[in-house]
């Protein structure tokens, strides 16, 4: 099989409107966007992927104490009810819904246990050397998840609930919801640092900088 | 002058970006086939925004929740939690609500489909406004799950044994299937389409 010619590696096309740019050697910090659409193309960051990793250990950390310790906290006369979130979603499981319970599940537990695995696994490869084999499924696992990232609207919902509940108990926050918060900031942040675009054309470092040098 | 992947016999990878001659099957870089466009783009953005939109009905009729409280049940529906919201004076929460499970949806909904109408229908108007209105539709799509989370943690909180006890309906189960449905349909939906249209020099 033969492979492209190297300008083809310095061409790329919008991925919303499909327009040709010729890659330009950006400063820190800019980013190219698509002169038809104005869809964001690629962009340049120094140190984007020592932040990006920092930020997802961070968020691992967060994700750990968020599955381990109570969520939320309901008291009213006398009785008390802690509840953690892998708990909470495994009894939606048994006793009321399995359906929304994997559904739940899946959006608050497994899919953001894959995006923080998932950008670690990009990014420590990528922090010590360009090439390493198997990058790239866990960059399409990540990309495929992406329009399923619903922690922040969950945060929404657990204040929707908080109104709903206080006319009749009291609720606490537990140490979850905090780390819940800070799992929210932290990600939020390590997608902002990096673009994905970006990333794969350090996979394949040898073409494309050769034809920046130029 | 611009010109698009696409009139200039090449392809651009969906994955990883990496522009290649048309008759590449697969991706140098990442391996992924490629496509010129979503394959059967229109096709399953309709089946699966039409899907959404019939399971709209019984996800707003069905109730979502049934509180007991001391051997009284009581169920509502979207609407009517929303109306009851309002009426504790949770005006804010009311609002929240109802933008996220009755404006949102149907916004998108339609959306889609108008997007989906003009496209097979070649039209060449207002071009970069439609496409503004899919990266719209793309983003506040997401935010419909809100109520989903509300009656997942009711139910799970709620579990005072003597005092309540919430349980989930089939309304609620009916209306994440909305919400996932047109996640889905808006994601198999390809804005290039958009721009396709043959340009006549206008
Ligand atoms: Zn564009
Ligand atoms: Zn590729």
């Amino acid at each position: 099989m033969e492979t492209n010619p190297p300008t083809l590696a310095a061409l790329i096309a919008c991925p919303e409107c499909d327009v040709l740019h010729v890659r330009k050697v950006l400063k820190d910090s800019e980013a190219a966007h698509c002169v038809r659409c104005g869809a964001k193309l690629y962009s340049k960051r120094r140190n984007d992927i020592q932040q990006a990793l920092a930020l997802s250990l961070a968020g691992l950390v967060f994700f750990v104490m968020m599955v381990t310790f109570p969520f939320l906290g309901i008291s009213s006369s006398g009785a008390e009810r802690n509840i953690g979130l892998v708990k909470s979603i495994g009894e939606l499981y048994l006793t009321q819904s399995p359906l929304l319970a994997i559904l739940v599940g899946l959006l608050l537990v497994v899919f953001p246990l894959i995006k923080v695995l998932g950008l670690i696994a990009i990014l420590i490869p990528l922090q010590i050397s360009n090439r390493i084999p198997g990058t790239d499924i866990y960059f399409k696992l990540v990309e495929r998840i992406a329009p399923w990232n619903m922690t922040e609207i969950y945060l929404v919902g657990v204040i929707v609930t908080f109104v709903k509940l206080t006319s009749i108990a009291d609720v606490n926050y537990g140490i979850a919801f905090w780390a819940f918060i800070g799992f929210v900031v932290v990600m939020t942040a390590a997608m902002n640092a990096i673009n994905f675009t970006s990333l794969w054309d350090r996979l394949e470092v040898g073409e494309i900088n050769d034809f920046h040098e130029k | 002058m611009i010109s698009t992947a696409l009139e200039e016999g090449l392809i651009s990878c969906h994955a990883c970006s990496l522009v290649a001659n048309q008759e590449f099957r697969r991706c140098d870089r990442c391996g992924s086939i490629l496509h010129k466009r979503k394959p059967t783009s229109l096709g399953s953005t309709w089946a699966y925004l039409l899907t959404a939109a019939g399971l709209y009905i019984p996800a707003m009729l069905l109730p979502v929740s049934t509180v007991n409280t001391l051997g009284l049940s009581e169920t509502s529906t979207l609407m009517g939690s929303i109306i009851s919201f309002a009426q504790s004076d949770a005006i804010p929460v009311a609002v929240v609500i109802f933008v996220a499970s009755i404006v949102v949806p149907i916004f998108k909904i339609l959306g889609l489909g108008y997007l989906l109408v003009s496209v097979q229908r070649g039209s060449k108007r207002g071009v970069l406004q439609r496409a503004k209105l899919y990266r719209f539709i793309e983003f506040v799509g997401r935010w419909s799950m809100v109520d989903v989370f509300v009656v997942a943690l009711l139910v799970s909180l709620v579990q005072l044994g003597v005092f309540a006890s919430i349980e989930p309906g089939p309304g609620i189960i009916a209306f994440a299937g909305v919400v996932v449905l047109t996640i889905f349909a808006s994601n198999a939906f390809d804005p290039r389409l958009i721009w396709d249209a043959p340009n006549d020099g206008e």
